[in-house]
């Protein structure tokens, strides 16, 4: 007896989506289905293939088990701990950071050295805006390029969305980082007396804050330490975390810092007092919707996909 | 229960493949036999099991072709793989006469 090539693709695309890039473990998977199906319908029970697979992936485990086990196995592979990749992450960006940033700081300084104002270092500021982000992308490609099967292996992923899309998810965690710094500095450096585009220092610390959003994120979405929690408390940890973070950037003087034209370091909190009552409020407000809802947008779709996969994917197994 | 499961997983696969080289389905269906319905394995767990031992070079994985005429990935117990099978084995002897030492007077059973 042989499965219909429908049949056999279909449970090929199913371990697929559980053993992700690991071809032969997938290979693996499928050929266990099969033989379990074959099994079922050999068996003398009364079943067409689409209920013989409803069973044998029933017996294999929910996909969120399996692919978290998968996902131990691959966790072993590496050799880094968590605290190292922390380390290195954030070793990589605040070098990348430190270095664009420096850029800009030192075309304001050979401004006002040879001509006595930094008013074409503008351009500069602009270059040190995009020099970050891209910077950061290659960073981070080259990061997960060497860790991706642990960094970004998301085993608890409903539906394998997220584990199906491993390479899109990073792509979209880099455009994000690109977009969160780019977006401020072009923002305010128009309208604003705060220069924020020939400040190094000022921008490292938020740089830094979002740096810590992206690892909790990353953290709690790719199981490194074999945590059970499931993807929809993984997000919303993240999230609020994330949030915290963000509200402490706001308000604390140790973590969000501007340095004023005159030379003054200043809280975020205090740069935006000072240039509400003479901003334009459309820009503001373009600022504002650029700076935060992309953010909290992404998380919602997320939340709101994962879900209904999720309740998909168990009503998948209640059947059986 | 599920926890002693999952700690005897390894050697009980151990087991079943250095009785005869074997692959994944033929391995459970093996140690479901032998359990007699005390326990079942997740099907899926035991994948990721057999890709350790692997790699820490306690079983040797190998492509084959199977009775069916389809490719099957077959496990054989290598030389590391034995010695590690008897040293978790003896471990699991000395922890259950333990038990038994301080949990049967308890009950009121012998020793």
């Amino acid at each position: 007896m042989r499965l219909s090539d429908e049949m056999l693709a279909k449970i090929q695309d199913y371990a697929n989506s559980i053993c992700g890039n690991d071809r032969d473990a997938a290979q693996e998977l499928a050929n266990h289905l099969e033989d379990e199906m074959l099994d079922y319908l050999e068996g003398g029970r009364k079943l067409d293939e689409e209920e013989a697979f409803v069973l044998a992936r029933a017996h294999l485990g929910t996909r969120n088990e399996v692919s978290a086990a998968f996902a131990e196995d691959h966790v072993d592979e590496c050799g880094a701990t968590r605290t190292q990749r922390v380390w290195v992450c954030a070793f990589a960006f605040l070098i990348a950071t430190v270095f664009a940033r420096l850029l800009p700081g030192i075309a304001v300084a050979y401004d006002i050295a040879t001509k006595g104002s930094a008013s074409s270092s503008i351009g500069w500021g602009l270059f040190g805006d995009l020099a970050t982000p891209i910077a950061s992308v290659v960073l981070f490609g080259l990061l997960l390029a060497r860790w991706s099967p642990t960094v970004l292996q998301v085993p608890a992923a409903a539906g394998g969305l997220l584990q199906a899309s491993r390479g899109k998810l990073t792509t979209l965690v880099a455009l994000g980082l690109a977009l969160h710094l780019a977006v401020p500095s072009f923002g305010l450096s128009t309208q604003s007396v705060v220069s924020i585009a020939t400040s190094s220092f000022g921008m490292i610390l938020p740089a830094l804050w979002f740096l810590c959003g992206l690892l909790i994120a990353l953290l709690w979405l790719s199981n490194v330490d074999g945590r059970r929690a499931s993807v929809r408390n993984r997000i919303r940890t993240a999230a609020i975390g994330w949030a915290i973070l963000s509200a402490l950037s706001l308000t604390s003087p140790i973590l969000s810092l501007r340095t004023s034209v005159d030379g003054a370091i200043q809280t975020n909190l205090r740069s935006i007092w000072d240039l509400l009552p003479r901003a334009d409020l459309d820009q503001l407000a373009l600022f504002t919707s650029a700076f935060f809802l992309p953010y909290l947008a992404a998380f919602a779709i997320a939340l709101f996909v994962l879900r209904v996969r999720d309740r998909r994917a168990q009503a998948g197994f209640e059947i059986a | 229960m599920k926890e002693l499961i999952g700690a005897s997983t390894e050697l009980i696969t151990l087991g079943v493949i250095a009785r005869e080289p074997d692959y994944g389905y033929r391995i459970l269906r093996r140690v479901n036999e032998a359990a007699a319905g005390v326990f079942t394995w997740a099907e899926g767990t035991l994948y990721p099991v057999l890709h350790k031992l692997e790699k820490r070079g306690l079983v040797k994985a190998t492509w084959k072709e199977g009775e069916s005429g389809r490719r099957r990935r077959y496990y054989a117990i290598t030389a590391a793989g034995r010695v590690a099978m008897k040293e978790q084995a003896t471990q699991w002897t000395s922890m259950s006469d333990i038990v038994r030492a301080v949990i049967m007077p308890a009950l009121g059973g012998a020793s």
